[in-house]
């Protein structure tokens, strides 16, 4: 979507700055006045700082920032999200401390492969990792040039993987010591990868924007993409056992895939996002090998999680909260005591801990 | 010695040319105060109820010149909120959706709101942006083809929680609905904002500007170079500035509180309440409350009359101080009009103030001349000039010192105080004019009607004064006397120890003007129960080059210092630019909460701050600044102080990209910075100076150590308790409390001085201090007494006064005005016994100047 934009937004920059040139002719220079800090060098004359990664602020209200994932690490709770946020919890989500962060961007996603290994990704390519269990945490990859990591997957202690937008795709052998950027036709399309799934030893899936469907035979080496039932993007997936998956996305759009690995590919090469179509026909869904899940509202759904009767539950914008039948046959609305866009969600104890725009939010009994 | 001799004779050349005006051309003098006083009234009557934002504000300060700087760029501190909540369950709901539309509406329509700066769900400028299959979608909020229909309704609910609304525009709940609107400080139908640029530079240099070119800012310089008296008009003109005049016109709050009131009354419901709540608004209030004040003074005059009735045994004497007085204040609020002033809600202090001073001069006056008529036999017009012999010279000095005193204040560069001062003096011009020309004139017309019945009522009144003065003269004997400096000092010490604790700013929830349980104060509490926004914030002005809003690093700094100021304590929420352009990535990125933030691409970063306009207020046209709402829990000084040291102190520690410049501040919490800030540099030097000049004033008067001591050193312990009274109230040292405590200082130097000077003069007459003391408190000691009561029972009524500085003021005057009275006639003569002897070395010189001669003048037609 965002090439779409691009001739019409260097249009509106260059209008605007005509404006403001012509703007600047007409002011007075402004009257400069003795403050505190006036002594310095007048602003545009300083250079701008280098661009290098600087750890985050600790501040009181880290659990209110935006946090854009939760997951578990032993009993302890890690959640990441805007600023280089990453905070845990000890007591299953009542109370919250930041831990330091080496970076200060985005994290978008924070993963353990065991109760102490774990990695989190986010913009400017950013990959930290930890090795007891989320309090202590060094930076893997950075490079303000990069896209933004959307998520990772580590299948052992050496072998992971972490992509992104417009398909950055990275992969290490070493424990992440070294990421090497991966080229192959998928990514080469430069659609963003949404969400990254490991179904057994060795099938991964992957969903994205724009209907991007992919799965994988070889642990994440080579990856084909799946015919896609709809056109809008998939903002993540929950593996159901076996190769079942569910994936949800944009306007409440929900599928799910009974065996990923016999589902229909294509060739990425021949796939046109701009004119790709939503079908609209059960049968012609089905042969695809996917069943929509009619869902009761049109918001954008952004997570999920599997609830101990098999039930899925998914959020998204403005708390909007929608859940199956353990058979995953209807989806309905359900009311949680939650305010503004939720993004994960995670039973613990008996008791559902969502994060979001708000932070962390404690939402009481499993719906 | 011989200095005391010169100045006896410089006393006597002084009273010879004042008293024929007052005593031998009395009917022309009496006719001509007479006139004047009409004038003067007729001025009164033109006085409007005037109070000014800016003018509560220390414009000097370099906070405030980043206020006025970028005035026009994001609008001032003056902003309204009207929420409407629907008690009938969430707003989305066609009858309550209409009654905010048209609240919109009729609040676009009020006279001096900022129409660029209406904010509410219904404005254009709010809107949403989402990627759909296959393109971009984006839309008002509340769509183009709106009709209040439920399916409508539902798109509305669902458009509100994609714009990033909820907290500001529409509440936690959803069930109170929001329109923010600033105001214009001058009616844009009569003037412009061009003054506030002007005032944003520093005084010297607009003081030097415009002696250099003979005219004020905005006037053209006189052809030819300008006259010595164009230029001594032009400066005296800024001095004076910000009063309404040429081509400016200050925006009418009450008027604009009025029109809010109606809009109130008309959609108000059963199902509908409206939270009002702004600066406006309270001016509004303030205003009619301080009517009510208006009915105190009434209250008090008429309170200060029954107890002269009692006090001095006859109607028409009692009658005579309280009408002098009234025209005293009369004289006052003349004048305030003549100089082109209005009357502010703060400075209702002033006439309270002037009706004080006056009576305490006129009963003085009165009973010293009643004393003569009773126990010497004088006649109306001998006593009359015994009396201003004795008293014209301590009492002009009183009020001259007073004068002077009121006049330090002055010095605060914040202009309501600095209009209290003038209004003070030009209240005391009227005091002086009555008390030293008025009142003697008339005194010397009354016939007592029953003299006889008056001598025998007299004498017995003040036999029963007598007893318990005879007793009160243990304070002059050595051990009494040192008890009571010991107990004086260990308060004064203790009160001074206090002063570490005395808040600045203010101490309270709510608007400090109002009480608590106001309306006002209801309708805030009720706006920050339910919106993150609110009236109290900070804006920080971020300064950076042109375009620096499409520049990566100018904005995520920005952003960082957003975040960091977020996570301070007693902040509610931080808005931005940075803030609004991440929602708007997020916009055009599916809406997903992971792409809000800012994008690295300069294309991108354009984009998306280009959805928001300049006349949201975040950013000025250039976009070379950009403001920081920091809206904050509450305006206490320590969460004011706390968060601009927060900023400096990220500032110096934190910001990384230094082509930023973080400004402080604007809004109103930037305002009540700048004001703390001033107050606390300023408290300190105006005590001294009003220290200095009433030493001066005492040193002129008395010409002895121990005349500056006795009235100092009590009036010291009572400005030093003044502090701890603050700390056991609450009270915070601010705008309207800083001239309160020079108020009293002034009466309690009044106190001092008229006790001191019978004193002295006893002494140097070759009375035993105890003889001089017990003189003391039969004449002006007793009138001393009289009128610290009669003072304090008037300014008690303040404690009923709906505003809460008033009872602030209230509170600290009624202390000031007891504790002084206390300290005349108790602690003074326990110093006197150490000091007084200093009197003595000029034993036979006569403080009060011939007052005997006068007896022996046959009705003032002798001169001596």
């Amino acid at each position: 979507m965002s090439r779409m934009m691009l001739p019409a937004a260097a249009a509106m920059l260059a209008v605007w700055a005509a404006v403001a040139g012509a703007e600047e002719e007409f002011s007075a220079p402004a009257a400069v006045s003795a403050d505190e800090t006036t002594a310095e060098t007048p602003a545009a004359e300083q250079a701008a700082p280098t661009d290098v990664p600087r750890p985050a602020l600790m501040v009181t209200g880290a659990a209110k920032a935006r946090l854009l994932d939760l997951s578990q690490a032993g009993k302890r709770l890690v959640a990441v999200g805007q600023q280089g946020v990453i905070v845990v919890s000890e007591d299953g989500g009542a109370n919250w401390k930041q831990v330091p962060s080496p970076a200060s961007v985005m994290l978008t996603r924070v993963r353990f492969l065991t109760d102490k290994l774990g990695w989190a990704v986010g913009y400017d390519g950013t990959i930290l990792h930890t090795a007891d269990g989320g309090l202590n945490w060094t930076l893997q990859h950075s490079d303000p040039e990069a896209r933004v990591l959307y998520d990772v997957l580590f299948l052992d202690t050496q072998t992971g993987i972490a992509a992104g937008a417009y398909g950055a795709f990275y992969r290490t052998t070493d424990g992440g010591k070294t990421w090497e950027q991966q080229h192959f036709p998928l990514a080469e399309m430069g659609q963003h990868f949404n969400r990254l799934l490991r179904l057994d030893a060795q099938t991964l899936f992957a969903a994205g924007e724009r209907g991007l469907l992919a799965r994988s035979m070889d642990g994440g080496v080579n990856w084909e993409m799946l015919k896609s039932p709809y056109a809008g993007s998939y903002f993540g997936a929950i593996a159901l056992g076996g190769r079942s998956v569910i994936i949800y996305g944009m306007r409440g759009n929900v599928y799910v895939a009974q065996d990923v690995t016999t589902a229909p590919t294509q060739d990425p090469a021949q796939y046109d996002p701009y004119t790709a179509e939503t079908l609209t026909d059960p049968a012609a869904i089905a042969a695809l090998g996917w069943r929509r899940v009619d869902s009761p509202v049109k918001e954008s759904l952004f997570g999920g999680t599997r609830l101990p009767d098999g039930s899925v539950l998914l959020v998204g914008i403005n708390a909007v909260a929608l859940k199956s039948d353990p058979a995953l046959g209807s989806l309905k609305l359900v009311k949680l005591p939650a305010a503004e866009t939720l993004v994960d969600v995670l039973p613990y104890g008996g008791k559902l801990i969502a994060v979001g725009r708000r932070g962390v939010q404690n939402l009481g009994a499993l719906p | 010695m011989t200095a005391e001799i010169a100045s006896n004779k410089l006393t006597r050349a002084i009273l010879r040319v004042v008293e024929p005006p007052v005593f031998k051309y009395r009917s022309f003098t009496l006719g001509l105060l007479t006139l004047l006083t009409v004038f003067f009234m007729f001025q009164a009557s033109q006085l409007k109820p005037n109070a000014g934002w800016l003018k509560m504000v220390p414009k000097e300060h370099p906070y405030m010149q980043t206020f006025m700087e970028y005035y026009k760029d994001f609008g001032g501190a003056n902003t309204v909120l009207i929420a409407l909540h629907n008690k009938k369950g969430d707003i989305y709901q066609p009858e309550f959706m209409e009654t905010l539309r048209k609240v919109e509406e009729d609040v676009f329509n009020v006279q001096g709101v900022d129409r660029a700066r209406v904010t509410s769900i219904f404005s254009p400028s709010i809107l949403y942006v989402e990627v759909v299959e296959g393109g971009l979608s984006g839309e008002n909020v509340i769509p183009s083809d709106y009709t209040p229909t439920p399916e409508m309704m539902e798109r509305i609910r669902i458009n509100v929680g994609k714009a990033s609304v909820i907290g500001r525009l529409v509440s936690e709940d959803q069930e109170s609905a929001l329109v923010q609107f600033e105001l214009l400080e001058h009616d844009p139908s009569s003037g412009t904002t061009a003054d506030l640029e002007e005032m944003s530079k520093p005084m010297s240099e607009r003081l030097r500007a415009a002696w250099s070119s003979g005219a004020r800012p905005g006037e053209l310089p006189p052809e030819g170079g300008p006259s010595f008296g164009q230029r001594i008009k032009a400066v005296s003109g800024i001095l004076m500035a910000n009063q309404p005049g040429e081509g400016e016109a200050s925006l009418d709050y009450v008027k604009i509180g009025e029109k809010l009131e109606e809009i109130r009354k008309k959609y108000e419901s059963e199902n509908t309440s409206i939270h009002i709540v702004g600066f406006a608004k309270v001016v509004h209030d303030m205003t009619s409350e301080s009517y009510k004040v208006a009915g105190f003074f009434f209250i008090a005059l008429i309170v200060m009359g029954a107890l002269l009735w009692i006090y001095l045994g006859s109607l028409p004497l009692a009658l005579i101080v309280v009408s002098t007085s009234f025209v005293s204040c009369i004289w006052e609020m003349g004048l305030l009009h003549l100089v082109g002033y209005g009357l502010d809600p703060f400075a209702m202090l002033v006439p309270f103030l002037i009706m004080a001073v006056s009576v305490s001069h006129g009963v003085q006056y009165v009973s010293s001349w009643a004393n003569e008529i009773s126990t010497r036999n004088a006649s109306s017009h001998q006593a009359s000039l015994a009396t201003f012999r004795s008293l014209a010279i301590p009492g002009l000095v009183a009020l001259l010192t007073n004068v002077v005193g009121f006049l330090t204040i002055y010095l605060i560069n914040i202009q309501i105080i600095r209009e209290m001062a003038i209004n003070a003096a030009l209240g005391m011009v009227g005091v002086i004019m009555v008390n030293k020309v008025l009142l003697p004139a008339v005194l010397s017309f009354i016939k007592l009607p029953n003299l006889a019945a008056f001598r025998i009522a007299t004498e017995k009144r003040e036999r029963i004064g007598d007893s318990i003065f005879k007793k009160m003269t243990v304070f002059c004997r050595r051990k009494p006397a040192i008890i009571t400096i010991t107990i004086s000092l260990l308060l004064g010490v203790y009160g001074a120890s206090q002063y570490h604790n005395v808040q600045i700013g203010d101490t309270t929830d709510g608007v400090p003007e109002l009480k608590p349980d106001s309306r006002f104060n209801q309708d805030a509490a009720e706006v920050a129960r339910h919106f993150t926004m609110g009236v109290d914030h900070l804006k920080v002005i971020a300064e950076s080059f042109d375009n620096g809003c499409v520049d990566y690093g100018v904005m995520s700094e920005l952003d960082r210092f957003s975040w960091y100021m977020k996570n301070q304590p007693g902040v509610r929420d931080v808005l931005s630019l940075p803030e609004l352009a991440k929602i708007a990535n997020s916009g055009l990125s599916e809406g997903r909460l992971d792409a809000e933030v800012l994008p690295r691409a300069p294309q991108s970063l354009a984009q998306s701050t280009a959805l928001v306009p300049p006349t949201s207020g975040f950013l000025n046209d250039t976009c070379s600044a950009l403001a920081l709402f920091i809206f904050t829990t509450d305006h206490k000084a320590k969460t004011i102080d706390d968060l601009t040291n927060a900023v400096k102190a990220y500032v110096k520690e934190t910001q990384h990209d230094h082509r930023v410049k973080f400004r402080l501040a604007s809004g109103n919490i930037g305002v009540m910075a700048a004001t703390n800030e001033e107050v606390k540099r300023n408290e300190l030097p105006v005590i001294a100076y009003v220290y200095v000049v009433i030493v001066i004033f005492l040193w002129l008067s008395f010409r002895t150590l121990s005349g500056v001591l006795c009235v100092i050193i009590p009036l010291s312990v009572v400005t030093a308790l003044g502090y701890a009274v603050m700390v056991w109230m609450g009270i915070g040292q601010k705008v309207a409390t800083l001239p309160v405590l020079a108020f009293a200082c002034g009466i309690g130097v009044d106190y001092g001085i008229y006790s001191y000077s019978v004193i002295a003069a006893g002494l140097r007459k070759g009375m035993t201090l105890e003889d001089a003391y017990y003189q003391k408190m039969r004449s002006t000691g007793k009138a001393t007494l009289f009128t610290g009561v009669g003072l304090a029972s008037g300014v008690a009524l303040w404690l009923f006064s709906g505003l809460q500085f008033q009872r602030d003021m209230g509170v600290l005057l009624l202390f000031g005005f007891t504790a002084n009275m206390i300290g005349a006639i108790v602690v003074l003569p326990a110093l006197a016994h150490f000091l007084g002897k200093e009197e003595l070395k000029y034993a036979g010189h006569d403080l009060t100047l011939g007052a005997d001669d006068a007896l022996s003048e046959e009705d003032g037609k002798k001169k001596s």
